[in-house]
């Protein structure tokens, strides 16, 4: 883990890495990390990247295991990756974009075994370099990653996207609902059915902006518009809730809650827009960044336009990362075997906290949690955010990939 | 508590350097230009060159701004923003001619006089007894706001000074923005920006009173080149520096008033950054966002921090992406060059959010001649830009930096209110 370093008795989620479960992950740049076992090794090795070949130095370089600082070096007319592959064709580095005639430094600690560089110029083949086994009594190496094709990703994408229709159906007929309720004048239970909605729409999984502007239209947020809650751009479950809860009526919310429905209806209309729903890469960042959103907007009362839900949305963003996590489960598995069942303790470990704020199974916006409580739930928000942050890098389309 | 009549009052020293009556110490330090401290001072990080003791006071353009220039500010900071409770156009020359005085008094380091057993000492003396400058600058900015009705300026107000407005991406708290006067405080320690902010505000009660105030540090070169941000990335690497910054700057637009002359407009920007979710993003994914590499600060298509990315060989955005912030702030085209500006920025660490998490971030003062052509063009650019899930500007406000004062016999604002 890349926390491993500094406590490695609670690392709980080992990656599958060549057996390196406490070693840090050490990417080009992390210079504060490396410059103390760069010190200890060999250092100056270049390696280029041309159109045609691939660190031809490596076959002569030392082949001593430990630190090792290299200079990655760009011989070829156009920009180009560069990856240090293991001999299980694991990552254990890279380079992700290099410019022609451009330098990198890359340090990285090396345990023994077989590498080997590849080179992937934009346009024209892939290229790689001999192996060479280094030797030598290294300590543990950095986790090296198995690289993940975007068709991998593919099925998962596809069980998301099925979900997330059948969440915007159930959202759907909730403002239905709401719509029922102020046109009957029935602002109170239109209180209620709106925290049901806006858990709805925690459960599509799109909670972080990661809709683009339909989305917002749906779930935006008076902040950024020029003129605050009263600008005309301010719509969808967040206006609603506005309004509801300052003194608004009913006659004025109906007219939110019909522009509201025809929002849903044009998200649920262009779900499998690459923006939305549609692109299988960004699954791996909504496992993570659902919970992000959750701590940045939900429980910092950001987001709170009179409602006070962040509890209540919390409690349903853990909810639609477990569904993630489960489609991505066969891909993480075999790259971080414990990290699901880590992820999913943690998940319910924080779902306990929020739930122990609500009083009769009723969420209660009124009543502050007590000092305890809100520590439980932002100690456990936390670790399992730190858990969550390792998803889209294990499962990260590379673009030599 | 009024004075005894006679006596010296705990106001007049300061109040009588404004007016002219003891400026022979000012001059006198400000003669001396600025004066290399022996050594600097444990705390006194600066990122380059020498530390200075003190900085020139009078002058056609306030210090603070290229004075020290960005590369050598001061470590540390403090950006006050300040409603005007003056009753009128002449208790507002009062408290202008009160904070002359006392900024030149205390960026010469000249401590005030004694005033006897009978009332409060006149410093507090956190500085101790010698009180000395400590490479202290104060700059004095006004806001749109202060040319509303209540003092009859509307009709001079510089042409381009509007409040702040709402960006796409901020989320702006009222009790954090605005102001009708700015200070930015800056020393070569913290101890001498907060003396500084209490014994001005102590000599204005009166007339002003703070609404919001932010301190900041500058971070010391790690190992070299740009101090860092929070996000760990060199921040200012393409700051326009010597004569190029000056010709971005000072204000010399026939369209403004002739008593804007050397004066400039200052953005501020009070910049939560979420640095534990940031934290949590890959390496590449934070390099990505900003065009730079985090360890070096070159440019993606570079090798080295002071390499020129060279946005014309990468129009796809292989290499820096085009929504990368390097490449939206300063697309560096024929077109944009005037849009450039001063960046003098500081990092600031607060205390705790209410999600438990660190309220950290960037205190964001950029200084130009022209804000909508200079700052609010590149802001609108920036829009969307990858970079804003992981920050939050929250506060702040536009100001107009009034111009220098030149010699002892004057004082800030003096063109501008009589």
């Amino acid at each position: 883990m890349r926390w491993g370093k500094w406590a490695t008795a609670a690392v709980a989620v080992a990656v599958v890495g060549g057996g390196t479960g406490t070693a840090l992950m050490v990417l080009p740049g992390s210079g504060g990390v490396s410059s103390a076992v760069a010190s200890a090794a060999a250092t100056g090795d270049t390696m280029t990247m041309t159109d045609t070949s691939c660190a031809s130095e490596w076959a002569k370089a030392p082949t001593s295991a430990g630190g090792r600082t290299f200079t990655i070096t760009s011989g070829a007319t156009v920009p180009g990756e560069v990856n240090l592959d293991n001999a299980a064709g694991q990552v254990v580095a890279e380079v992700e974009s290099m410019a022609p005639r451009s330098s990198v430094r890359l340090s990285v600690t090396l345990g023994a075994g077989s590498y080997r560089w590849y080179c992937y110029p934009q346009g024209k083949p892939s290229t790689h370099s001999a192996p060479i086994a280094l030797t030598g009594a290294a300590g543990p190496g950095p986790v090296a990653v198995s690289p993940v094709a975007l068709s991998d990703l593919a099925g998962p994408g596809q069980q998301y996207e099925t979900y997330a229709a059948g969440s915007l159906a159930t959202l759907a007929a909730k403002v239905t609902q709401i719509q029922g309720d102020l046109r009957a004048g029935r602002l109170a239970a239109a209180r209620t059915d709106w925290l049901q909605a806006q858990m709805d729409w925690e459960l599509v999984g799109a909670s972080y902006d990661s809709f683009g502007d339909l989305g917002q239209a749906v779930d935006g947020l008076p902040a950024g518009l020029p003129r605050g809650v009263a600008d005309p751009q301010f719509t969808g479950l967040h206006r609603l809730e506005y309004g509801l809860w300052h003194g608004q009526d009913a006659a004025t919310l109906e007219t939110v809650a019909t522009q509201l429905q025809a929002s849903i209806g044009r998200v649920r209309a262009n779900l499998s827009s690459p923006g939305l729903a549609g692109d299988p890469a960004q699954l791996p960042v909504r496992a993570h960044e659902i919970l992000e959103d959750a701590l940045r907007d939900h429980l910092s009362l950001m987001d709170n336009e009179g409602g006070g839900a962040g509890y209540a949305e919390t409690y349903a963003d853990a909810q639609v990362t477990r569904v993630v996590l489960s489609e991505l489960a066969p891909l993480i598995a075999t790259r971080a075997p414990s990290l699901v069942s880590t992820a999913s303790g943690q998940l319910s470990a924080l779902q306990s906290a929020l739930f122990a704020t609500t009083a009769n199974f009723q969420w209660q916006p009124a009543k502050p949690a007590t000092r305890a409580q809100r520590d439980k739930i932002d100690a456990d928000i936390d670790a399992t955010l730190e858990t969550l942050s390792v998803v889209p890098d294990i499962l990260e389309v590379h673009r030599g990939q | 508590m009024a004075s005894k009549p006679g006596a010296v009052s705990r106001r007049s020293f300061l109040k009588g350097t404004a007016t002219g009556v003891a400026g022979t110490a000012v001059a006198g330090g400000a003669a001396a230009g600025i004066v290399a401290a022996s050594s600097p001072g444990a705390g006194a990080a600066v990122s380059a060159g020498a530390v200075a003791a003190a900085y020139p006071f009078y002058g056609p353009n306030q210090a603070g701004i290229l004075t020290p220039d960005p590369a050598r500010k001061q470590a540390a900071s403090c950006v006050a923003a300040f409603d005007v409770t003056a009753a009128g156009k002449s208790d507002l020359a009062v408290l202008l001619q009160t904070l002359t005085g006392a900024i030149a008094a205390l960026t010469a380091g000249r401590p005030p006089a004694y005033l006897g057993i009978g009332q409060p000492p006149a410093d507090s003396d956190v500085l101790g007894p010698a009180m000395p400058a400590d490479g202290l600058t104060v700059t004095v900015g006004v806001g749109a706001s202060l040319f509303d009705a209540r003092y009859g300026l509307a009709a001079r107000r510089p042409a381009r000074l509007t409040t702040m407005p709402v960006f796409p991406d901020d989320a702006p708290e009222p009790a954090w923005t605005g102001g009708d006067l700015s200070l930015q405080v800056c020393a070569n320690n913290a101890d001498a920006v907060h003396h500084a902010t209490r014994l001005i505000m102590k000599h204005t009660r009166d007339w002003m009173q703070l609404r919001w105030k932010m301190h900041g540090y500058a971070s010391p070169a790690r190992p070299s080149g740009a101090s860092r941000n929070l996000l760990g990335f060199k921040d200012g690497t393409a700051n326009p520096a010597g004569s190029l910054a000056t010709s971005l700057v000072w204000i010399d637009d026939p369209a403004e008033p002739a008593w804007a002359r050397g004066g400039s407009y200052q953005v501020v920007r009070l910049i939560r950054m979420l640095v534990e979710f940031w934290d949590r993003v890959s390496l590449s994914e934070q390099e990505n966002m900003f065009g730079r590499r985090r360890d070096s600060g070159a440019p993606l298509d570079g090798s080295a921090e002071a390499d020129v990315p060279d946005y014309a060989a990468d129009p796809a955005g292989t290499v820096i992406p085009l929504d990368a912030h390097i490449r939206l702030a300063n697309p560096r085209t024929t077109a944009t060059a005037p849009q450039r500006l001063i960046r003098r920025s500081y990092n600031y660490d607060l205390g705790v959010d209410v999600n438990g998490n660190m309220q950290a971030g960037h205190v964001f003062l950029a200084y130009q001649q022209d804000v909508e052509r200079q700052f609010a063009t590149v802001q609108r650019r920036l829009a969307g830009e990858p970079l804003v899930d992981y920050v939050q500007p929250f506060g702040g406000g536009y100001f107009f930096v009034l111009p220098g004062v030149r010699s002892s016999s004057g004082w800030f604002g003096q063109g501008l209110l009589t």
